[in-house]
């Protein structure tokens, strides 16, 4: 008979964040050992968690897991700063210069729809197979959401809150900083925390041409040689860190703007 | 008891309104009312999560079923054996396989072969294993690697002995001797059957793959990266080593494989199904004999059928054409080449495993029928 504080417990147990928020990955990766292990289909394929754990333990030890993320943390990083900057200037011009909405903007929005993947060819042509051409494509990836969100918050700014900062002797960047900017920080952590994903799978598609280290690059090499155990950990490993990417942002976000309040319930 | 745990009183009395004393004014009724409610609702909650429980557990039920069901369906041959998927690689080397699927040779042996084209062996092989085909083929790279990680295939036939792929090096880079590949940027496309011909090239040139500097590109992004001066040279099979050499014409210099490489583009199955279905697999290869004998009567037509399937142009495999002979069968030569690439490939993952009998992995049976004369595999 299980007692009544012990049912509190549990009770409280449940509404831990930690425990609701690994409950499905635990599910997940439980019911998947469960069928490699009935080999119910080609675990040569698709192999288990115990069989990827095992792989990552080689590469862990061989130290092959962390030059890949060496390699990878790089390219993404520059590639991420890089984009969002000019992803920021873009959205500031073309949010506040009618003219530029209207010319730039549009040309912005037709690039946008451009799959890192397919710029491949081109980019080898403009910035040959080096780290240059991978830090690019990253920042294609990355500049376009983070444009758009960026974009429109500086537009969305109320006419009422320019007219009470200009009534008070703002003018030019005085306008930008105090409040075009803090207006449209809502609108670009969004963006940037899209760019975040965008990133990466550009940086899937940059390592896939031209690289002989990286994580994505891992997942490409693993294929080729059937090493689907390696391949896992490569994918398993891409997710993770776009996971804790978003989180660093989030704090981040918190820490330096401890009055923005706009995370989503999934951040709660 | 419960009331304390779920619903806290103190709740309660921090909204109830103030008197005349300037006191909280607890409404009993009210009180007991609304603690009800929050009761109920809490009883709400934890049926909802028992409800999302059940529904997880029905889902993971189903799932496990529906795999059975599937993997059932295939292990008995219920579905319609005469009706086969062909996994082809975008290649010049599976003529025999355009052919026979062209004109119909497949058809008049009573089978319905469905062709599905893939951009790479590899992604074509990846159809075979996962049992969304029932045969394909690809030079015999990709199939030593599958092997080796355990994966139950026979190779049913050979169709395509050829040395397709080669080096390609830019003159202006310092490249004119195999020597000179010393310090120079190369590119390949690793586990395929120019990764295999780049270290035995290297190896033949008392070099090693620290001797140069490796990237990996995709076939077609080396013709580019050639062109454009980002690497110096690389590895590669036809067309994409023509290409090249038509756009930098005699700034080029080609290594051909020589005595290093002789390549077989292979048929492959998966042995559950060789098994169970013997007489397809006799079918299919009726239909690969007859493609050959087409494609020595009538070379032109042969070709317009791989220019249309490739998607090349028919001068450029007019000059390729005599570099694949086109022959179907199965030979002890096939062992021997498996077992030097595993031996290269258990080199360069650092395994200690022994190799396998390759002999395990080549169904003879098929082919010796259909020739009939009885394969030798023996060494």
């Amino acid at each position: 008979m299980i007692n009544e504080s012990f049912k509190r417990r549990l009770f409280w147990i449940g509404q831990s964040k930690i425990v609701r928020g690994t409950s499905a990955f635990v599910a997940v990766i439980v019911l998947w050992e469960f069928l490699s292990s009935l080999r119910l289909y080609n675990t040569l394929l698709f192999p288990g968690p115990r069989r990827i754990a095992m792989a990552f333990s080689d590469m862990f030890v061989s130290g092959e897991w962390f030059g890949d993320l060496r390699d990878s943390g790089v390219r993404y990083s520059l590639g991420f700063v890089l984009g969002s900057v000019i992803g920021v200037g873009l959205g500031t011009l073309t949010g506040r210069i009618p003219v530029l909405r209207d010319t730039l903007g549009v040309l912005l929005n037709y690039m946008r729809s451009t799959p890192s993947v397919a710029l491949i060819p081109l980019v080898i042509v403009w910035f040959g197979i080096g780290e240059e051409a991978k830090v690019f494509v990253v920042a294609w990836g990355v500049t376009f959401p983070v444009w758009v969100n960026t974009h429109s918050g500086i537009a969305e700014v109320e006419k009422e809150y320019v007219w009470a900062a200009r009534s008070l002797g703002a003018e030019g960047s005085d306008l930008y900083w105090e409040v075009y900017l803090p207006r449209a920080v809502p609108f670009v952590i969004a963006g940037t925390r899209i760019a975040i994903a965008t990133g990466f799978f550009s940086l899937a598609a940059a390592e896939m041409a031209g690289a002989f280290g990286g994580v994505a690059f891992r997942i490409f090499h693993s294929h080729q040689m059937f090493r689907t155990d390696k391949m896992m950990v490569g994918i398993l490993t891409i997710g993770a860190l776009g996971v804790l990417c978003d989180r660093l942002f989030v704090s981040l976000t918190g820490w330096l703007l401890p009055w923005w309040r706009g995370e989503s319930q999934l951040d709660k | 008891m419960m009331v304390d745990f779920l619903y806290r009183p103190e709740h309660f009395e921090m909204n109830a309104p103030f008197n005349e004393q300037g006191e909280r004014a607890i409404d009993t009724a009210s009180y007991l009312r609304e603690a009800t409610g929050v009761i109920s609702m809490e009883r709400k909650r934890h049926g909802r999560a028992k409800v999302w429980l059940v529904a997880f557990i029905l889902v993971a039920c189903a799932l496990v079923a529906l795999v059975v069901y599937v993997r059932n369906g295939q292990r008995n041959g219920s579905t319609d054996v005469t009706k086969i998927t062909y996994a082809m690689p975008v290649t010049v080397a599976a003529i025999p396989a355009y052919v026979a699927a062209e004109k119909g040779f497949w058809t008049d042996e009573g089978l319905d072969v469905r062709p599905e084209m893939f951009s790479a062996g590899r992604l074509a092989l990846d159809a075979l294993l996962a049992q969304n085909a029932e045969v394909m083929s690809v030079s015999e790279t990709p199939l030593m690697h599958a092997i080796l990680q355990g994966n139950k295939i026979y190779i049913v036939a050979t169709v395509t002995d050829h040395q397709e792929v080669k080096f390609i090096g830019r003159r202006d880079k310092g490249i004119a001797d195999p020597k000179d590949l010393r310090g120079k940027r190369i590119a390949t496309l690793p586990g395929t059957n120019s990764d295999y011909f780049m270290y035995e090239f290297l190896k033949a040139s008392g070099m090693d793959i620290g001797d140069v500097k490796v990237t990996n590109l995709s076939p077609p992004d080396m013709v580019t990266a050639l062109v454009q001066g980002n690497i110096d040279g690389y590895f590669a099979w036809e067309p994409h080593v023509s290409y090249a050499r038509k756009q930098l014409g005699d700034n080029v210099v080609v290594f051909g494989p020589s005595e290093l490489y002789h390549g077989r583009h292979c048929v492959a199955m998966n042995q559950d199904f060789v098994r169970a279905h013997p007489e397809v697999v006799e079918k299919l290869i009726r239909g690969l004999v007859r493609a050959e004998e087409y494609v020595k009567a009538h070379p032109e037509e042969s070709m317009a059928i791989v220019a249309k399937r490739t998607g090349m142009e028919v001068d450029a495999l007019k000059a390729l054409w005599p570099e694949y002979k086109v022959r179907v069968g199965l030979d002890k030569d096939l062992t021997q080449i498996l077992d030097r690439e595993g031996k290269w490939a258990r080199g360069i993952n650092k395994s200690p495993e022994p190799l396998p009998d390759w002999r395990q992995f080549l169904y003879p049976d098929a082919i010796g029928r259909v020739r009939g004369v009885p394969v030798n595999l023996e060494p």
